[in-house]
């Protein structure tokens, strides 16, 4: 029977007996030997646990570092860094089969969930996918856990193919003709055809569709 | 290091939803089984004459405090990559008082709503539907809102970093803290019921 006034129907008889039947429906006295272990776990802590702190950088603030473009590197420092043999960790975030069809010279292929086994190299690791936000991910991972100098390819595989395989750039100002001259010493050391002219503007087209270019060039 | 196990690749995109079907049916199974489908009992926290949601809640909150501890110490779990929510003060504070207006109202929260409803109570259909038009009215209206959404952050906020008390002192605290507690609170339902 139920009191006046509280509605009892099945759903509710079923709530309410197995609220009674509940540790909540005695009043939820604590099981005292777990009280007194967790008490104990408690107290054990200062003694023999490490003061390990959450890390000082959390997810907001990578997020507004990775906003502000900080972490970026673009194709031509990148060939600059790797022709210098400059100590350099690139890694390759795709997938094994765009990887042997094309991967940038000296790359390693790690999956973003085996990033956290990669080994420390030295110097920078530059990250790069073909812009499904991989190699955010994986620059997100290694940031929280902790290594100080991570960066992302900008545009990913298209931007190492646009700015050093296939580079378009005016050389009509001695500045215009200095910066062509580098960026074709470096695109013809990685095997690339520089060209004079106005770059068109920026290429909205996938990795796959520039991997597949440079296959007819038979080059790749 | 093997956890946290989404983070370190141990499954991917599926395998994440999967797991969190599975924890959320575990969850709301044991909401139901401490009673926490029962809306008379959830509102009776608000009239102080029975705790067992703080009760409930709170030693969650004990149990997995201690586990991460003990976990990181040992080095199952890397608390570094432990998600923490970020905290907006005058957004969490205004929302924290509408849902307490609501769930004193109804007697649900948005989680034993599920529970009271996969009870068979109709309050818990109620308090569903409310949530899920609440949901409908939050996103048409974002525009109007969002300065204030994001307004007042600070960031990742843990008691250690908030307090500069060093992160086992503050375990230790807050589980014998939370005994005292648990006291209290029965000693506050004695006077109140």
């Amino acid at each position: 029977m139920t009191a006046p006034g509280t509605g009892g129907g099945p759903a509710s008889q079923t709530g309410d007996r197995a609220a009674a039947r509940s540790p909540a429906g005695r009043g939820l006295r604590p099981g005292y030997g777990l009280a007194v272990a967790a008490v104990l776990l408690g107290l054990l802590a200062p003694l023999l646990g490490s003061d390990q702190r959450m890390p000082a950088t959390g997810v907001p603030e990578l997020t507004a570092e990775l906003a502000t473009g900080a972490p970026l590197i673009d194709a031509v420092d990148l060939a600059a860094r790797i022709r210098a043999g400059e100590p350099t960790t690139l890694v390759d975030v795709r997938d094994s089969s765009a990887f042997i069809r094309f991967a940038i010279p000296t790359a390693e292929r790690w999956p973003v969930g085996r990033l956290a086994s990669l080994p420390e190299g030295g110097g920078p690791i530059v990250l790069y996918g073909d812009g499904d936000g991989t190699a955010a991910r994986g620059w997100l991972l290694l940031r929280r856990l902790g290594h100080p100098d991570v960066r992302i390819l900008e545009r990913g595989v298209v931007g190492w193919i646009d700015g050093i395989l296939e580079p378009v750039l005016p050389a009509d100002s001695p500045e215009e003709r200095a910066r062509y001259r580098r960026v074709a010493d470096l695109s013809r050391y990685f095997g690339g055809m520089p060209r004079v002219g106005e770059p068109a503007l920026e290429r909205q087209r996938s990795a796959e569709s520039a991997v597949r270019l440079l296959s007819r060039r038979g080059c790749y | 290091m093997s956890a946290p196990f989404y983070e370190l690749g141990a499954f991917g995109e599926v395998g994440s939803l999967v797991w969190a079907l599975v924890i959320g049916v575990g969850f709301g199974w044991f909401l139901e089984r401490g009673g926490l489908g029962n809306a008379r009992k959830l509102a009776a926290q608000f009239y102080l004459t029975d705790f067992a949601v703080f009760k409930v809640l709170f030693t969650a909150v004990v149990t997995a405090m201690l586990g991460l501890f003990w976990l990181g110490r040992f080095g199952v779990v890397d608390l570094g990559l432990v998600y923490i929510p970020p905290t907006f003060l005058v957004p969490h504070l205004l929302g924290g008082l509408i849902f307490g207006v609501g769930f004193v109202m109804g007697g649900l929260c948005p989680g034993t709503s599920c529970v009271a409803v996969a009870s068979g109570r109709a309050d818990g259909l109620a308090v569903v539907a409310g949530m899920l038009g609440g949901i409908l009215v939050f996103g048409e209206a974002f525009p109007l809102v969002a300065r204030l959404y994001d307004a007042t952050p600070l960031g990742t906020l843990t008691l250690p970093e908030a307090t500069g008390i060093a992160y086992p002192i503050v375990v230790a605290a807050v589980a014998v803290g939370a005994v005292a507690a648990f006291r209290g609170a029965e000693w506050v339902e004695a006077r109140y019921r």
